[in-house]
């Protein structure tokens, strides 16, 4: 009696599953929430930043900023820098030569070129102009810097795709170290070189707004205002534009 | 959202990932947050028993590659409780960098040690002209197998820090909130510390100090 209601259990837990499998989203107007690929940003990057004082001035320091909808998210810039070879051997010698208690794996023996930045080109269709050139309709690419660590095309299936409002300014070129060589994989039609704010990037997340480098709550202490959602912070800067 | 009261001290050799059963406002945290282990009732594993299956279907109808991201609760995480650290030749405020380390080593159970710039140095500082509004950034060049970060490059945008006010005050609270981040510490607005992002508003010690929470955790996970 009892095999015969685990077995049932199980068939049922098969049908179950069977009708609660995870599509991976195969048009660009399905939403995706960004919760696994800002929890990446985040992890890997870290910054101190001059945080926008409120919605007024955010919309003075930016050269764009607008409400919509992210519809691709690639590699948009990798720059690399030419090393040196150095041999595991020769790596062990320096490393514990002057720190004998670090704990040492060896890193690139062959001196193939290192990867010294990385930038997502997230395009956005906006919906709302709050400030700058973009209107309606136009697909806008802000650049955003992508770890340099883990598989950069698994991080890209979970890329987030719906709603969101970015505040950017025009670095006109890529910030690139000197001797860094850059390939240049994905470039904005009008050669800008949008840059969000770190506190001006919000996607939709399954909580509502999800920035990778500042939450909600820190920008709604920062402006005074009770900030939730992506449409609560496009509706601030909409009544400030 | 992170909350005043204090984390219960785990008893010498617990493992780390029963130390923080409290709100450690976990979203902005860099440290291991798990929570506490517990003895498993009976009825717990028969209903592991009767759902496993439905967990491995279920796993296996997950887009490929979404369990295979950067492990967040490691690859921010220093290698040891040993800072080794370099100023490359972009650096010219080395008493900016000096000061942010001997903080590290003066205020929590952490050690440094300065060392050539090599493959495995822990925290590489440079300067350099960043984006926008940003003062300093913190990135991961690269990890051991293990997850935890080998190496980070720590950029400090002097310009940017020079606006405004109190620059020597300023220089210095970046220096210490960057190094912050290579070894797991995320923002905190609430109070006035290191890890609060943007100027400092005045020469107040506590703008160039880890919060008391923040350094409990150093101390216990390293």
């Amino acid at each position: 009696m009892l095999q015969r209601k685990i077995v049932s259990l199980l068939l049922l837990s098969v049908l179950i599953a069977a009708s609660c499998s995870t599509v991976q989203p195969d048009d660009a107007s399905e939403q995706v929430d960004a919760d696994e690929f800002v929890a990446a940003l985040h992890a890997t990057i870290g910054y101190d930043f001059d945080p926008l004082p409120d919605p007024a001035s955010a919309l003075e320091q930016s050269d764009v900023a607008v409400a919509g909808r992210v519809v691709d998210v690639v590699v948009g810039l990798e720059s690399w820098r030419d090393v040196s070879a150095v041999s595991c051997e020769e790596q062990k010698r320096q490393v514990l030569a002057e720190s004998p208690d670090e704990p040492f794996e060896c890193f690139n023996p062959e001196g193939e070129p290192e990867l010294d930045d990385r930038y997502f080109a997230i395009t956005v269709e906006v919906d709302d102009s709050f400030d700058g050139e973009a209107a309606p309709g136009d697909r806008v690419i802000f650049y955003v810097q992508a770890p340099l660590v883990g598989d950069i095309d698994e991080l890209l299936k979970s890329a987030p795709r719906g709603p969101v409002v970015v505040l950017a300014a025009d670095e006109k070129q890529p910030p690139i170290a000197d001797g860094s060589h850059v390939e240049q994989i994905s470039k904005s039609e009008d050669n800008r070189f949008l840059v969000p704010f770190p506190d001006g990037l919000w996607f939709t997340g399954s909580d509502g707004a999800i920035g990778p480098w500042w939450t909600a709550e820190d920008l709604s202490l920062q402006w005074g205002f009770e900030l939730e959602t992506v449409d609560d912070i496009a509706e601030i800067l909409r009544n400030d534009s | 959202m992170y909350t005043s009261h204090r984390p219960k001290i785990p008893k010498k050799g617990v493992d780390r990932s029963t130390i923080c059963e409290h709100d450690c406002r976990s979203s902005r945290r860099k440290v291991f947050i798990v929570h506490e282990n517990k003895r498993r009732p009976r009825w717990l594993l028969l209903t592991v028993f009767l759902l496993g299956p439905l967990a491995v279907i279920a796993a296996l109808s997950v887009p490929s590659g979404a369990d295979s991201l950067p492990n967040v609760d490691a690859t921010h995480l220093a290698d040891s409780n040993t800072h080794t650290y370099c100023n490359t030749a972009s650096v010219t405020q080395t008493g900016a960098t000096w000061y942010a380390m001997t903080t590290l080593r003066d205020t929590t159970d952490m050690t440094i040690l300065s060392v050539t710039c090599n493959s495995n140095t822990d925290v590489q500082w440079e300067e350099s002209n960043l984006s926008g509004t940003l003062r300093g950034s913190t990135l991961c060049l690269n990890t051991y197998s293990s997850g935890a970060c080998n190496r980070f490059r720590v950029r400090l945008d002097i310009t940017q820090i020079n606006i405004g006010s109190w620059d020597w005050y300023d220089l210095r609270k970046t220096a210490v909130h960057e190094l912050g981040h290579t070894t797991g510490l995320g923002h905190y607005q609430t109070i006035t510390n290191a890890m609060k992002s943007g100027s400092v508003n005045g020469t107040a010690l506590a703008w160039r100090r880890y919060e008391a929470h923040d350094v409990w955790h150093l101390n216990n996970d390293y």
